[in-house]
């Protein structure tokens, strides 16, 4: 049997659900940002969840092509482009992380769990740039302890959901 | 045809977890140490509101009889309306896209800071003074 990629995909095949993974990321993120914010920084990341069944369904450079389009993408359809300076750097962070937590030992680390990670890390990210960007450091103290707490809920909860769409995925390509 | 996929995990709960989580709250648990520890003994309490010029306004807190309303204008109409009283500082309305600034509150520690990204304007609360003045 001949294999086209490291996976077995097909190439047109492989093409339309990366291009359907990467259309899903950017309007879950769309929707996402009409809904109302709790406190700075708290989100519920679905498209966080994108990036992470791209992670499992292909490997790190396929996602993160979907996170570069994302993060591009996103602050630019909320009419916001300095948001990319804070949504690229965390986008690619996180994915590097996550990326390397599957890569290092997926025996050792489940879909929620580096899930969390990678949802930690973005928050991190997030708030090194605005530390950065506006030269304070209380922004930490202030703001990191609920995106912490938030970032690990959602974390968790999008690895959960994840985890569920990756293995329907693979039945539906059986 | 058939995706294997590249990587494959089958439980919803693996051991590895543990040291994410447990990571996650040691960074929670410092933040909240730090923070209290920095706010403790402070009593001079200053509010300092600035933009991404520097400072433009600052007020004293302590000894506040009423409260202080500080409206900030953009010079492409963005304004932010900042209310300082006795105990604290808060963002009352601001017609930025996302209003979190709105959303997040009071603030009454030192060293705790409201941010308000698509106007750039920073309000936080500096303390002086208590015991370990010197030391710091």
């Amino acid at each position: 049997m001949m294999s086209y990629h490291n996976n077995g995909l097909k190439s047109t095949k492989k093409i339309t659900l990366l291009s359907i993974l990467a259309a899903s990321a950017i309007v879950i993120n769309y929707f996402e940002s009409m809904l109302p914010n709790l406190a700075p920084g708290v989100k519920l990341g679905l498209s966080n969840g994108i990036i992470v069944v791209t992670l499992s369904l292909f490997g790190l450079w396929e996602a993160l092509l979907i996170t570069l389009i994302r993060s591009v993408t996103a602050p630019l359809l909320s009419g916001n482009p300095m948001g990319i300076a804070f949504s690229l750097p965390a986008g690619i962070c996180s994915t590097l992380i996550m990326a390397i937590l599957f890569k290092y030992d997926n025996k050792h680390f489940s879909t929620p769990g580096i899930s969390a990670a990678g949802a930690i890390t973005h928050n991190l990210v997030q708030l090194s740039m605005a530390s950065i960007m506006y030269g304070t450091f209380g922004l930490f103290t202030t703001y990191l302890p609920i995106m912490m707490f938030s970032g690990l809920l959602t974390g968790v909860f999008i690895g959960i959901m994840s985890f569920i769409l990756v293995n329907r995925i693979k039945k539906l390509f059986v | 045809m058939r995706i294997k996929g590249v990587y494959y995990n089958n439980s919803y709960f693996k051991k590895g977890d543990i040291f994410i989580y447990t990571f996650a709250l040691l960074l929670i648990i410092s933040a909240l140490i730090y923070s209290s520890a920095y706010a403790s003994g402070k009593t001079n309490m200053t509010v300092v509101i600035e933009d991404d010029k520097g400072e433009i306004a600052s007020y004293q807190i302590k000894g506040l009889n009423k409260e202080i309303e500080y409206t900030y204008e953009g010079e492409n109409g963005e304004f932010c309306r900042i209310i300082i009283d006795s105990d604290g500082v808060f963002i009352e309305d601001a017609n930025c896209p996302n209003r979190l600034c709105v959303s997040w509150g009071k603030i009454t520690k030192p060293g705790e800071t409201i941010l308000c990204l698509p106007h750039r304007i920073i309000v936080r609360i500096i303390g002086e003074g208590g015991v370990d003045d010197v030391v710091s």
